[in-house]
């Protein structure tokens, strides 16, 4: 009996460590956060890693103000793009090299020369309200930002009232137009963390099964999300395709067909008024997209789209539709600019075509407006 | 409830602690009842009326057969088969038929009086279960059981209840009138099983639904290689998911000191269409062998009704799965491939008059035995698979013609699909001794806790019910 239990022994620890080089290799990394007190947030810790693996495949590496894939160069260089955005900008699904800002840089420095450097500052569900608080802070950390761009995927963020859950900051029509801000913001944790020496073993050794494992047991053991009384089952009507993720930005629900024009003038305004440098709007439209075998090329949001482009126009603000250049990649290419082998490659965040893309578009505005970048 | 709900394992461990406390044998046996019921009014309570109502008229007919005339007898097997499976038709088939018949008069589909009901889940399975008790009885092969309880057991009983296997009455009544015996060994054995089938279920049949359902999808602007790919994917996933459940559902019985007989032996490595219905769901294939291909008359009445025989069969065993056409189609595919075999190279292969007919089916049977059932299963995957014809028929043309399209190379699909090629190519080449997983080894509590510590940390983020359940 002992015997058997000596084995049974070995044989979970052998098993402990297969998954922990399995999940190392195979599985998300836990990132590491911390308070930064210059632009007054939680951000990624700077010096570490996040390895992204269920979209794409990519190692990411933050750099100063926990800015992803900055290099301490683009830190320094004396004229700076800042690219804002949501999950698409934090791009952690590709490699450093193949992000949109580093792009962009690789083409404001070809041929050689000093035009600077391009820096993205993007997470995860944030919209044009959090960029309008976090403007002036990044400009006093970052100093010599000659331009905003920021991306937007779809119209949504453009919308007051969106995100009835207030997941960061918001932008509200009631009882008059304003922007919320929501402080301490960062992925739902309401307090400046600090890394525990637990959670920087974590990160170090990539133990994040162990992690996850201890959260999921914890929740668990709180019977959070159980059920155990008898039920009644439901009909199901749903159809899978309509109501996947990404398919609903084909269907926008989150305003009239009619353009939000005073909104819209309220949001450039304010946006306008935390920055004395240049704004440019990078719109990337849910199309092309492919929705049950079929493609679907046509802009839903074309007319907004052109309603946005025109008032930004009216306000001195840039405007770039990525609506062409994504059309005709995939004319010539047979490829979508978004998704990954290892998800769908058709839907998604931008793959690294997308971020080609992308910086190509910001490239040829930059070019075309040299004077309103760099007026000296 | 499902097997990989956090809540079966409280249920699990619920009902093992009252087995090994509760030493009275009927009063453990009374326990597993409710549990059962428990289970399966779980999902939906109102439809525990109809599980056991199923139970009762079956039971109260095949009582009424001891010791009455065969007339009588045949009156009342009868009856218990128009009443179960009257109740299939209706909630599975009513549908199906009045839609039918629209489209064949011409009337649109959807022009209302169809039934608007949820589909009881695991009916397919109990009501096949149900029937083979009173058909045994009326063919006086099993006598009539003599508790309620205990047939309402066998019935439903948990681990088998939604999903099969389909457990036969002459196979598990027995086994509850004696006490049975639980060991270490046997809560190894169980455990060692569930373990496997979590795994094959879960990490591998979960995670590939992320590739097929989409694949399938969005088949019409996807390449051919790429719908290869889906397809043998989709082959992988539906053995996983379905021989995953059966391999869960052994075990759990296994472990309470229950046997149910094996419901798959590796059906990939079948050299024949024939070879595969032994190795594929035997517990439905030995079912519809039982109780319908041989009261049709099985291979008793000459060569053509033999291959009618085997058709009938097949297309009935198609339209078990699912009330649509698709399943129809891949039944009457199976029954051709069958009776073409059974033509070729079965048993009728030395009445062949041809000599070429039978240098063909050598042919067949020497260099592509084993290819020739793949293609067949998989275009037959196809038809099982895809929503409608249309989409089944667009997918098979993609396919023959390397059709242009969207290249996807899912590396977890790619990777699997591998593995599981690897893991039969060692079973047919005899060296499957290591996958033993002995409880006395290093190896096996080794191989075991990877698994499901793997389940655990890949674990799907969409909710992904069991394949079988919509039968």
């Amino acid at each position: 009996m002992m015997r058997i239990l000596v084995k049974w022994l070995a044989g979970g620890t052998i098993s402990l460590v297969a998954v922990w080089v399995v999940t190392a290799v195979f599985s998300d990394s836990i990132p590491l956060e911390e308070w930064s007190p210059t632009v007054k947030r939680n951000i990624l810790s700077p010096g570490t890693t996040y390895q992204e693996r269920r979209e794409g495949w990519a190692t990411n590496h933050v750099g100063g103000f926990g800015l992803i894939a900055s290099r301490p160069e683009d830190l320094a260089a004396s004229a700076k793009i800042l690219i804002w955005g949501d999950s698409f900008v934090e791009a952690f699904h590709v490699e450093d090299s193949a992000k949109m800002h580093r792009c962009l840089t690789d083409r404001l420095h070809d041929p050689p020369g000093d035009e600077g450097a391009a820096l993205a500052i993007g997470e995860r569900f944030c919209s044009i309200a959090d960029y309008r608080f976090r403007i002036p802070d990044y400009e006093v950390a970052l100093k010599d930002v000659k331009l905003h761009v920021i991306h937007l995927y779809s119209l949504e963020d453009t919308f007051p009232d969106q995100y009835p859950g207030g997941r960061i900051s918001l932008f509200l029509s009631e009882p008059e137009l304003h922007f919320e801000k929501y402080d301490n913001e960062f992925r739902e944790i309401e307090e400046p963390v600090s890394p525990g020496r637990a959670r920087r073993l974590i990160h170090q050794y990539h133990l994040q099964f162990f992690s996850r494992l201890r959260t999921s047991l914890a929740g668990i053991a709180r019977l959070d999300g159980l059920r155990f009384s008898p039920g009644t089952a439901q009909k199901s009507t749903a159809d899978p395709a309509a109501h996947r993720a990404w398919n609903r930005f084909l269907e926008p629900s989150w305003g009239s067909t009619e353009p939000p024009l005073e909104a819209w003038r309220f949001l450039l305004r304010e946006l306008d008024s935390v920055t004395e440098a240049p704004i440019l709007f990078v719109y990337a439209p849910p199309t092309p997209a492919l929705v049950s075998g079929k493609l679907v090329l046509e802009n839903p949001e074309k007319n907004l789209a052109d309603h946005f482009s025109s008032l930004c126009e009216g306000q001195g603000i840039g405007f770039v539709s990525l609506e062409e250049p994504f059309l005709r990649f995939l004319e010539e290419n047979g490829r979508f600019p978004k998704g990954f082998h290892n998800s769908r490659p058709w839907e998604g965040h931008y793959n690294a075509d997308g971020h080609r893309l992308v910086a190509e578009a910001i490239h040829t505005w930059i070019q075309k407006n040299r004077h309103v970048v760099y007026p000296d | 409830m499902l097997f990989t709900q956090i809540e079966f394992f409280f249920l699990l461990a619920a009902v093992f602690a009252a087995i090994l406390l509760v030493k009275n044998h009927r009063a453990q046996k009374a326990l597993l009842l409710i549990a059962s019921y428990y289970f399966y009014a779980y999902w939906d309570w109102r439809f525990a009326g109809l599980l056991l109502a199923c139970t009762a008229v079956n039971y109260w007919l095949s009582g009424l057969m001891e010791g009455s005339s065969s007339s009588r007898r045949k009156l009342l097997v009868t009856i218990a088969l128009v009443y179960s499976l009257g109740v299939l038709a209706v909630f599975k088939y009513f549908n199906f038929f009045v839609d039918s018949f629209r489209t064949m008069v011409g009337i649109a589909p959807d022009a209302g009086a169809t039934l608007d009901v949820i589909l009881p889940a695991g009916i397919s399975f109990y009501t096949f279960q149900t029937l083979s008790y009173t058909i045994d009885v009326y063919r006086r092969e099993l006598r009539q059981c003599a508790r309620f309880s205990d047939f309402a057991l066998f019935v439903a009983f948990f681990p088998q209840l939604v999903a099969g296997p389909i457990v036969r009455a002459s196979e598990f009544l027995p086994q509850l009138e004696t006490p049975r015996t639980l060991s270490w060994e046997r809560a190894y054995d169980g455990f060692r099983q569930f373990a496997l089938g979590l795994f094959k279920k879960v990490f591998i049949a979960d995670r590939l639904a992320a590739f097929v359902d989409p694949g399938f999808e969005n088949a019409a602007a996807l390449s051919g290689p790429t719908l290869w790919l889906v397809v043998i994917a989709y082959a992988v996933q539906i053995y996983c998911d379905f021989s995953g459940y059966s391999d869960m559902a052994i075990g759990i019985a296994r472990a309470m000191g229950y046997d149910f007989t094996r419901n798959f032996d590796h059906p990939y490595l079948a050299t024949s269409i024939q070879d595969f219905w032994r190795r594929w769901h035997i517990s439905l294939s030995t079912w519809l062998r039982d109780y319908l291909y041989v009261p049709l008359g099985g291979n008793r009445r000459g060569r053509f009704r033999t291959y009618l025989n085997l058709f009938l069969t097949m297309v009935l065993g198609g339209l078990w799965h699912g009330a649509n056409w698709t399943f129809v189609i891949w039944g009457a595919w199976h029954g051709i491939a069958l009776a073409l075999d059974r033509l070729l190279t079965g048993k009728d292969r030395g009445r062949g008059r041809h000599a070429v007919t039978r240098r063909f089916a050598g042919f067949l049977r020497s260099i592509s035995g084993w290819s020739l059932t793949m293609v067949i299963v998989l275009v037959g995957w196809v038809f099982f698979r895809s929503p409608d014809l249309d989409t089944a028929l667009s997918i098979l043309g993609r396919m023959a013609t390397l059709a242009d399209g969207i290249a996807w190379h899912h590396p977890f699909a790619i990777g699997v699909v591998l593995l599981v090629a690897g893991y039969h190519a060692l079973l047919a080449a005899g060296k499957s001794n290591w996958l033993e997983l002995r409880h006395d080894t290093v190896r096996g509590p080794a191989i075991l806790f990877t698994l499901i510590l793997l389940v655990i940390a890949f674990y799907p983020r969409e909710f992904q019910p069991f394949i079988y359940f919509q039968f």
